[in-house]
């Protein structure tokens, strides 16, 4: 079942019974909430996504709850839970479903460790999948939302999963979030871009999510990375790229994994064997136009 | 080092709590007790490797370093090595030891 | 008892019924195991007694599996660098809890997950080992006066050091209880009583099994935190069923616990591992238990309490008191640790700061 298959009302009915699922990629994340902005975010940016209701098995139970007290009313504020546990401080109302994102992104940083988790941009041409590692402000989000647009499939925005077994990279589709300037960018770039309502003065700034475009929404068959591009964007630079020792590109890729120190031996062996399938570059762009065609001809050389 | 600890042995730690991987010119090196992962030159890598075998003082160090091809005899030199040995003994991969 | 915990408990007891589990109930297993840190364990005995479980659930338990080995590697490191590092001691370096579990090889070192290290010296030692601990990399977090200070005079640890580099938290105790406690023993007969191991690097010694569970008893009854603390009563539970069944163990028990003087938390500690695990302990141990250390006249009011507040901090086993439950027996921790004159400056001072951070 699709989330669209249901209505709004029915949406926020089993998600205030804590009944629907949305399934993720590998994961399916069982969603407690009775909050307006939640049902609204999942018809409007997952309209696509396969959800079941009351699935018998969830690889997550989250909720989403108006933190009590005093302070609700005058200024309301928001708590994710995990197991009926709350890993990080609440947040103004208004940042609902963005809380969401990144709490589905904390699940799976600190509890699947079955996969090696990078934090970093991940596309793919095909079976060939180019890694964007970057830490916030680099403008791998950015980049990711455009070349999607570009025809490029969407892994995810955020996490990059290795599979130790195979050391392919498995997706996980989920709505690019879109920070600041990037919004009107992409607007700009892609009109016929789905980008959902703009939550401002969040700790990030202002904060839109682009929708997975349609038919990426299951995530399709695993790749294998052929390309690891360590993006900078700097206002007004001149497009530069050059190339990464895989031994470099090795350290930097363990600097951006939410997990290399659990996995231990198994992590260093599975990006051993990721730098030396993958060609790495550091790429300063100014110009988001040049560095997608630079992409481009990566993937066609 | 001074001349009174010259007398003594380094050792690397135990050959199985390290994962090596050669790319190229550089070598890398995961240590499973620290969960540490440092990148090496190829002349630091082979220090490591030898005192990762047995226990060797700075003087026997240097003459099998010495008789190793493609390592050239200025990089030898005994100071430099030490303070090699200092930063892997901060990093926990070599300690000091008795000669035996 | 809920029916969530009493899986979890049955998971725990009783391996083999994992193979029976349908997906519903590994469904509401996990995110219990999970919040109470034993899917680890859950997934030791999995793969233990090699059972089957539902392809879902598997990738879970091998995440946590995963945790729980890189864990018990990084202990080891970590045991050893301390060893060296306080080699200058020629003094006894007793680990405590998880580090000694694991480092004995026991059963339940098996998927344990751990916080920190916990090393026992002797207290006139202490300001050696802690420079010596500076110098390899371990600094103490508190640096607020206050704190220190009142780890110094009042308490039976220094405040806990954190690994420059490493992040890893060393506590360093010179006791099982804090100095202000009544019950405060001469720990002595502990550090005289352990025992060196093959395996361990330097000085470094485990308690004596006794000790191990006396030592696991009073912190969990005598501590006030109740954040991990059915895993701290499984912990017992595994301790208790390793080590009795040595014939003579029991009876070292109550001797050691009379020694102490620590009647009241090995009352407690045996009590509610027997009622709430249903650990083997011989009738006429829980007897003399009950007889020595059971608190005249409010027999039931602690058991109410402690029934909560052991239990897992979870919503579906929540019942409505579970929460006062925890906030009266952390005044009662203190209350054990300071007297009253040193405890309510102390709580004050905490609730103030709390509303400091909370601005």
């Amino acid at each position: 079942m699709l989330t669209s298959d249901l209505s709004i009302g029915q949406v926020t009915a089993l998600l205030a019974e804590g009944r629907l699922a949305l399934r993720t990629g590998p994961f399916l994340f069982r969603i407690r909430s009775s909050i307006p902005a939640i049902s609204r975010g999942l018809t409007r940016l997952y309209a696509r996504h396969t959800v079941e209701v009351d699935p018998p098995f969830s690889d997550f139970h989250v909720s989403l709850e108006r933190s009590g007290g005093v302070r609700y009313l005058f200024r309301p504020q928001v708590r994710f839970l995990l197991d009926e546990w709350t890993p990080f401080k609440p947040l103004p109302l208004t940042q609902a479903f963005a809380m969401l994102e990144w709490g589905m992104n904390w699940c799976i940083a600190n509890h699947a460790h079955h996969y090696l988790v990078l934090h970093a941009a991940l596309v793919a041409k095909g079976d060939r999948a180019l890694l964007l590692p970057g830490a916030p402000g680099s403008g791998k989000s950015t980049l990711c939302a455009a070349l999607v647009q570009r025809g490029w499939r969407l892994f995810s925005d955020e996490l990059a999963l290795f599979d130790p077994a195979t050391a392919e990279v498995v997706a996980v589709p989920r709505a690019v979030g879109l920070k600041n300037r990037s919004i009107e960018v992409i607007r700009h770039f892609a009109p016929a871009a789905r980008i959902g309502p703009v939550a401002r003065d969040t700790a990030k700034g202002s904060v839109a999510h682009m929708a997975v475009p349609e038919g990426q929404e299951e995530g399709g068959a695993p790749a294998r990375v052929r390309w690891i591009v360590f993006p900078a964007f700097t206002e007004g630079a001149e497009e530069q790229i050059e190339p990464v020792t895989p031994a470099r590109t090795m350290l930097e890729l363990i600097e951006h994994a939410f997990n290399y120190s659990v996995l231990g031996e198994r992590g260093f062996n599975l990006l051993g064997r990721v730098v030396q399938e993958a060609e790495g570059f550091r790429c300063t762009y100014g110009e988001l136009e040049q560095v997608v065609e630079r992409m481009e001809a990566l993937a066609a050389k | 080092m001074s001349e009174s600890e010259s007398g003594l042995a380094w050792q690397g730690v135990s050959s199985d709590a390290l994962c090596w991987l050669e790319l190229g010119d550089e070598v890398l090196v995961y240590h499973s007790g620290s969960g540490d992962t440092h990148l090496l030159d190829t002349l630091s890598a082979s220090v490591l490797r030898l005192v990762c075998d047995r226990p060797l003082t700075l003087a026997r160090l240097t003459a099998l370093l010495a008789d190793r091809p493609g390592i050239p005899r200025d990089e030898l030199d005994g100071s430099e090595l030490a303070a090699l040995m200092k930063r892997f003994r901060r990093l926990g991969l070599v300690d000091v030891v008795k000669p035996c | 008892m809920n029916a969530d915990l009493s899986l979890l408990v049955g998971a725990l007891r009783e391996p083999s019924t994992m193979s029976d589990l349908g997906l519903p109930a590994w469904d509401r297993l996990i995110p219990l195991a999970r919040r109470a840190n034993l899917l680890a364990r859950l997934a030791w005995l999995v793969g233990h007694h090699r059972l089957q479980v539902p392809r879902e659930v598997e990738p879970h338990l091998r995440s946590a599996r995963y945790l729980a080995e890189r864990q018990q590697r990084v202990i080891l490191w970590e045991v050893e660098q301390i060893a060296r590092a306080l080699a200058p001691l020629e003094c006894p370096v007793v680990l405590l809890k998880g580090a000694a579990y694991v480092m004995a090889g026991l059963e339940v070192a098996g998927g344990r997950l751990f916080g920190d290290v916990d090393i026992l010296l002797p207290r006139e030692r202490l300001d050696e080992a802690e420079r010596l601990l500076r110098y390899e990399g371990w600094f103490s977090q508190h640096h607020d006066d206050y704190d220190q200070r009142y780890y110094r005079r009042w308490m039976h640890e220094l405040p806990p050091l954190r690994h420059l580099r490493r992040g890893t938290v060393l506590d360093v105790h010179h006791n099982i209880l804090p100095l202000t406690s009544p019950l405060c023993p001469d720990i002595g007969p502990l550090v005289d009583d352990s025992r060196p191991l093959p395996a361990a690097p330097g000085e470094v010694r485990v308690p004596s099994p006794v000790d191990m569970v006396i030592h696991s008893a009073t912190h969990l009854f005598q501590e006030g935190e109740f954040d991990n603390a059915f895993r701290d009563l499984v912990d017992l539970h595994l301790l208790l069923e390793e080590f009795g069944a040595d014939p003579g163990f029991h009876a070292a028990l109550l001797e050691r616990t009379e020694r102490f003087g620590l009647w009241r938390p090995l009352y407690y500690a045996l009590r509610y591992v027997h009622r709430m695990l249903e650990t083997p302990i011989p009738d006429t141990v829980l007897e003399v238990l009950y007889r020595e250390g059971r608190p005249r006249g409010r027999v039931a009011m602690m058991d109410a309490l402690f029934g909560r507040a052991l239990l897992p901090l979870y919503r579906v086993i929540d019942t409505p008191l579970s929460g006062v439950s925890r906030k009266l027996l952390y005044v009662r921790a203190h209350r054990l640790r300071m007297p009253w004159h040193l405890l309510i400056p102390h709580l004050a001072r905490k609730a103030m700061r709390g509303r400091e951070d909370a601005v």
